[in-house]
């Protein structure tokens, strides 16, 4: 099992680029191959490049940094290859780049949130003004058309403390919540539908005393160190809740992701024992409700709305889209169109950078237009960036699969 | 999670026994790993090319008739291949795939290397030959794209001269296109057809193109355009001013990814469940029948249904893997027809057929393989994991792929209204 001392930089590699077929089935789901000719691709840059490295880290190429981690290539791969993880550790291992302060300032959303939720008028007021976004554009990279997520002006947990926190003894039935950072600083709404849609449901939800950053940011931005530290936090946390018996449950794709793949696949962690006691809260109930230990409250007599489906990257690597579609489908007045799977571009900070700001707008344009010509009411999914780039970029509504739920139990 | 039938597999074969219980209003989820086979498809089907002794085969329908009894097509009843075959034509016509030819008799494509071998069904888009090889051209231009090495034109050319057709190959540049030179590994097919999907990319195309037309009958581009449909082919049709037709290009094959794409769409049109990476990993069997099965992606989540189709393909989907102690078929362990003797898996000359290309699950009653001997009564075997033919040699795999699911769908719409 792996321990404190556990180094990123000399855990085994346990890239399987020796299954490829050299099929190149690969190269035709990657949305950055679609866009740019000088991203090598998939094939190239996963278990081709794999090979050279090995023999000489030299032959390590820094356009491997276009990469999304979006993991369709891994989706579409017949032979099982993780084409994605194997150029997540190239570039972890091999890049000689040092993290700068964009990528430490996009990457701890964890620190900066804490301080910039205490200062959210302030800040937020800030970050839409155009003198600073020209400052983040010129001096830190970060994309001037980008609407940087404002931060709340409480946090999630602070309204749940306050508000929520005292009803949830009430309930026998118990679950255990981890928000991640993005409700917890930028966005509490789909938190706070979960805490209401849950306790509606009959469960009392309890938060996560030590809950970290998944640690995703870090491993996107060159600071695989920092994420280990937040995943043995955070495996520690999962661990004592299982042992308790109790089941812990996200709205976040990216986060659920990263704690049962990426803990394992990038990070080299030995999460076995905790991998798959995270799940998403639709997944949650769609079973529950399957299994028949759940009934659906009733709904809003007056409740109607056209809503598109976006599968998220990360949703689709999940294989859960099944889940949160299906769920909505079997609410009252929900009607639902499903959206061809495609990337929206954002990858978590990966849209915010301006080297990446045209190529990012570039591979979503096919899921905006989809978007657009789906003539909804709303846009749902499971992924807060994917949120932040599809309401940007479409001017849609974009709402959580949980939040549908909140509006037609209210 | 409970269907009436769970499909393992998402190519050819899974989606053509999934469309087919689908039509019939069943409520079919279709379990994929990855991508698949479909992706090197370059336009045309084969239900039977060669016979046993290498020689084309004319009439592939009366061909069938002297297969082993080991073939698949023997385990389906040589009788009922006229109406499977008629069945896979009409499948694609509702998928609004468009394609020629007969199951009566064979016509010549054009292989990626300039190979002429008889083929089945062919899309509209590709130039066919007929049998004794006469093209419907006596000339022809091949208008490259500058920098696109999928398609090699020497042996194109030379294979239209053998056929008496004049052939001139020129390369043509367009801005857009160029655009995808700068990249070192990735100017393929699908990428090329990106560009090509939007209609001021085809207008410059077509400027070209009819820049270097000269007395040519006809003009011949690669495959490299339409990846969800033709629409953007018979634009170009339009704007050229010579009949123009498509060569296939080396996988990744743009007209394999169109199809996959529009069966699987065609699939969800008629509300069935698609789960890309989702890959099986266990049954739970139960006296000789399967009572759910478990995908990896999904813990804790049993998926059942009434029936089972095992469409995992060959070894290249992992739908057979060869271990040191044998051949398996990994998901249930079925028995299989390979031999433990690891010395008789290959054949030393490496132009003689395979010997491991015939290996797969062994079926005894119909499409229903076994266990220790034991027949599993509620899953059908069907497409490239099934024992008995060798796909090179005969040139049967799409065949096989879609005659063997089309038999599986009709006996178990027949059960399920026997229930
Ligand atoms: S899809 Fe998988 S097997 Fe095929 S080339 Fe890519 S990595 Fe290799
Ligand atoms: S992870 Fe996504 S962006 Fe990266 S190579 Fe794979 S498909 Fe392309």
């Amino acid at each position: 099992m792996a321990n404190k001392t556990h180094n990123f930089f000399i855990s085994n590699n346990d890239g399987n680029f020796e299954q490829c077929l050299k099929c190149s089935i690969c190269t035709v789901y990657c949305p950055v191959s679609a866009v740019d000719p000088l991203f090598p691709g998939p094939k190239q840059a996963g278990p081709d490049g794999e090979r050279y490295r090995l023999k000489n880290p030299d032959f390590y190429d820094e356009s491997l940094k276009l990469c999304l981690n979006c993991k369709r290539c891994e989706v579409a791969c017949p032979h099982d290859v993780r084409i994605g993880d194997i150029i997540q550790r190239a570039r972890l291992q091999h890049s000689p780049h040092k993290p700068g302060i964009r990528a430490r300032l996009l990457a701890s959303t964890d620190l900066v949130g804490r301080w910039a939720t205490r200062l959210s008028p302030a800040i937020n007021t800030a970050i839409s003004l155009k003198s600073s976004k020209e400052f983040g554009h010129q001096m830190l990279g970060i994309h001037k058309h980008y609407d940087f997520p404002t931060y709340a002006r409480q946090t999630f947990v602070k309204w749940f403390e306050k508000n929520a926190l005292p009803q949830q003894g009430g309930f026998e039935k118990k679950v255990v919540y981890f928000h991640g950072c993005h409700v917890n600083y930028n966005d509490p709404a789909p938190g706070m539908a979960l805490v209401r849609v849950m306790n509606k449901l009959g469960y009392g939800v309890e938060l996560i005393d030590d809950e970290k950053c998944c640690g995703n940011p870090f491993m996107a931005n060159g600071m695989p160190q920092r994420a280990l530290q937040l995943a043995f936090r955070n495996m520690n946390s999962l661990r004592q809740i299982a042992n308790k018996g109790l089941e812990v449950i996200t709205t976040s794709s990216t986060c659920t992701f990263t704690i049962r793949d990426e803990y394992k696949f990038v990070l080299g962690l030995d999460n076995a024992d905790i991998r798959d006691k995270v799940s998403l809260a639709t997944r949650f109930i769609f079973k529950k409700l399957e299994d028949e230990e759940l009934e659906l409250p009733p709904v809003r007599p007056d409740f109607k709305i056209r809503i598109a489906y976006h599968t998220a990257c990360h949703m689709e690597k999940l294989g859960w889209a099944f889940y949160s579609a299906n769920l909505l489908r079997q609410i009252p007045g929900v009607e639902l169109v499903m959206l061809d799977s495609l990337c929206c571009g954002m990858a978590g900070t990966y849209g915010f950078k301006t080297e990446n700001f045209e190529r990012s707008q570039k591979i979503g344009q096919p899921l905006f237009n989809a978007i657009k010509e789906a003539n909804v009411d709303a846009v749902v999914t499971d992924c807060e960036m994917c949120h932040s780039q599809i309401a940007m970029s479409t001017g849609m509504k974009v709402l959580h699969p949980i939040e549908i739920l909140d509006m037609a139990f209210s | 999670m409970k269907f009436s039938t769970i499909i393992i597999g998402g190519g050819l074969s899974g989606l053509t026994a999934g469309i087919t219980l689908a039509e019939q209003g069943q409520r079919v989820a279709v379990l994929a790993a990855g991508q698949s086979r479909l992706h090197f498809t370059s336009g045309s089907m084969e239900l039977l090319g060669y016979n046993a002794k290498g020689e084309q085969v004319d009439c592939p329908l009366d061909e069938c008739r002297s297969l082993p009894a080991s073939h698949p097509y023997q385990k389906i009843g040589v009788e009922n291949l006229a109406s499977y075959a008629q069945m896979a034509k009409k499948l694609f016509a509702n998928a609004g795939i468009e394609v020629v030819g007969y199951e009566t008799m064979n016509h010549i494509r054009l292989s990626p290397i300039g190979v002429l071998k008889p083929a089945w069904l062919t899309l509209g888009d590709y130039i066919t030959a007929n049998m004794a090889r006469q093209f419907p051209f006596q000339s022809v231009l091949i208008a490259n794209i500058a920098g696109y090495i999928d398609m090699p034109t020497p042996f194109l050319k030379s294979a239209f001269e053998k056929c008496g057709v004049k052939c001139r190959v020129v390369e043509v540049k367009t801005p857009m296109l160029e655009n995808l030179r700068r990249s070192q590994t990735e100017m393929r097919a699908t990428n090329i057809a990106r560009v090509l999907s939007e209609q001021s990319a085809v207008d410059q195309l077509s400027v070209e193109i009819n820049r270097s037309v000269n007395r040519e009958q006809a003009i011949l581009i690669p495959a490299v355009m339409g990846i969800t449909d033709n629409s953007i082919v018979q634009y170009l049709r339009r704007m050229v001013t010579r009949p123009l037709f498509c060569i296939a290009t080396l996988p990744p094959a743009v007209t394999g990814v169109r199809l996959q794409s529009r069966l699987r769409k065609y699939f969800l049109s008629l509300g069935g469940t698609y789960m890309l990476g989702s890959t099986v990993r266990e049954a739970n069997i139960s006296s000789g029948k399967i009572l759910s099965v478990a995908a990896a992606n999904l813990p804790d989540q049993k998926l059942k249904a009434n029936n089972y189709i095992l469409a995992t393909g060959s070894f290249m989907g992992n739908g057979l893997i060869a271990t040191q102690s044998g051949v398996i078929e990994p998901i249930m362990n079925l028995d299989v027809d390979a031999p433990l003797d690891r010395e008789l898996w290959t054949a030393e000359n490496l132009n003689e057929s395979q010997p491991y290309m015939e290996f797969g699950v062994k079926t005894a009653l119909g499409l229903h393989p076994s266990i220790d001997g034991k027949t599993i009564t509620n899953l059908w075997a069907v497409g490239a994991v099934l024992s008995g033919h060798n796909p090179i040699k005969l040139a049967d795999s799409s065949g096989v792929d879609m005659l063997t699911a089309l038999h599986a769908a009709t006996e178990i719409i027949q059960t399920e209204k026997n229930r």
